[in-house]
């Protein structure tokens, strides 16, 4: 009977281990995503309606569900926009890899201190950037989330295997 | 010679909002009685421009004369005070940034100088900031006690133009006949390009304008007054600081229409023109005639 729920706890870590490797993979692709519409939204509220940057963040993370700008967009009154946006990677962006993250603080260097057209460009140059990664973390979910999930029940199950 | 009545100022907090930090503290502790602008220049101390003359604060906050060891404003000043007044969007305030100043919350005017960037002989843009010039927006109920029955003509509204030198109260007595009219019953419309007589927040004015008075900002003079002829049905329109011919020919267009509209112009001397009523002031709030 102990043996038998030693031999479950272990399967079960195992699989847990495995889902969350692939949910993390998930994650990212799925976070990607939504930064992109936002960043989408982002740049129509630059180019015509003109809003606050508060505002901008505000209402495009919101519509998108992209944190990163909600919470940037709390933070900008205490912070400033640059180190507001800069932190809200940090906080929120757990499930972006760090060349992501990295990529993503460029928005950072002129977010809300220079005109329309260099706003615009800064934040279409970042969306291309966002775009690839998310064609890589795609591909890399598919490639490698199916395959940790196995790993974890299969791993689990030969540990099982040999102290049985 | 006729004076203003005291100021009373209702937009202190608005104005201080959108001033550096590191010097704002240093306002909170002097008298903002008299108080006109407040002028950060890169490089130079910071100065307090009074109704009696210019002054400038040591780095232990007492008000002084001279500008020797006064407090001096930093390039870090002068890029966060740029970050206040647009609310860290430059993108939404190009135009006016274009145009040399932005309207803070309050009807306070910022003056924005430094290197300009043309292209074709416009400009596009201002970099290099040198100076913020914070101009404050009072309220002055009662400025126009002394002109109104220069304006009246029985019950009707003459057309009227206020004319002075910068800072001599034009705007200020403007918003009072704005709102003394608008008290009387008259329909008012108010064409507010920089949105400084009415400084609607939220789509309220922010100063009181009576209850018989609507509000136009945002648009050309020109536009602006026609589209209140063509919409409001107006018995007097009222614009601050006419400028090219296209003003002039927008207000005789409404003259023809038999309303009448008040305005101001920067100068010293004018001919009547269209005008009824010319209202000359010299110096804070003295009318000449």
């Amino acid at each position: 009977m102990l043996k038998l729920i030693g031999a479950a706890m272990i399967i079960a870590t195992g699989a847990f281990w495995g889902y969350s490797r692939s949910a993390m993979l998930k994650c990212r692709a799925d976070s990607l995503s939504a930064i992109i519409s936002a960043l989408n939204l982002l740049e129509s509220e630059v180019s015509y309606a003109k809003s606050s940057i508060k505002s901008a963040l505000l209402s495009s993370g919101r519509a998108c569900g992209a944190e990163i700008f909600t919470y940037a967009a709390e933070k900008v009154d205490e912070m400033g926009v640059g180190e507001a946006f800069s932190a809200a990677v940090d906080n929120k962006g757990t499930c972006l890899s760090e060349k992501d993250r990295t990529q993503l603080k460029l928005l950072c260097q002129n977010m809300g201190i220079s005109g329309a057209s260099a706003q615009l460009k800064s934040i279409a140059y970042v969306k291309e950037l966002m775009c690839a990664a998310r064609l890589n973390a795609e591909m890399e979910y598919e490639k490698s989330g199916r395959l940790y999930r196995s790993i974890g029940v299969l791993a689990a199950c030969a540990a099982v295997i040999l102290l049985l | 010679m006729l004076t203003l009545a005291k100021e009373e100022c209702t937009n202190l907090c608005d104005l201080y909002r959108c001033i550096p930090e590191r010097l704002r503290q240093y306002l909170y502790n002097i008298s903002s009685e008299n108080l006109a602008e407040v002028r950060i220049r890169n490089g130079a101390a910071l100065s307090l421009v009074y109704t009696d003359g210019i002054f400038y604060l040591t780095p232990r906050g007492k008000v002084t004369e001279t500008c020797c060891n006064a407090l001096l404003c930093t390039t870090a000043d002068i890029r966060r005070g740029i970050e206040l007044i647009t609310d860290s969007s430059v993108y939404a305030f190009e135009e006016e940034i274009k145009n040399g100043y932005v309207t803070i919350p309050g009807g306070h005017r910022v003056g924005i100088c430094g290197g300009a960037v043309t292209e074709n002989g416009k400009i596009c843009c201002i970099r290099s900031v040198q100076s913020l010039n914070y101009r404050f927006a009072r309220e002055v109920i009662g400025s126009a006690d002394c002109v109104m029955d220069k304006i009246l003509d029985g019950g009707r509204v003459k057309n009227t133009i206020i004319v002075s030198p910068p800072m001599c109260g034009k705007t200020t007595m403007l918003r009072d006949i704005a709102r003394q009219l608008s008290l009387m019953g008259k329909k008012v419309s108010v064409v507010d390009e920089r949105d400084e007589i009415a400084a609607l927040s939220g789509g309220v004015p922010s100063f009181d304008l009576g209850a018989n008075c609507d509000v136009l900002s945002g648009v050309g003079k020109a536009e602006g007054m026609l589209m209140m002829l063509r919409s409001m049905s107006p018995e007097v329109i009222i614009t601050d600081e006419m400028g090219g011919s296209e003003d002039f020919a927008a207000v005789r267009e409404i003259k023809k229409r038999g309303v009448a509209v008040i305005t101001t112009l920067h100068g010293t001397q004018t001919d009547a023109g269209e005008f009824e009523t010319v209202i000359r002031l010299d110096g804070i709030g003295k009318c000449l005639n």
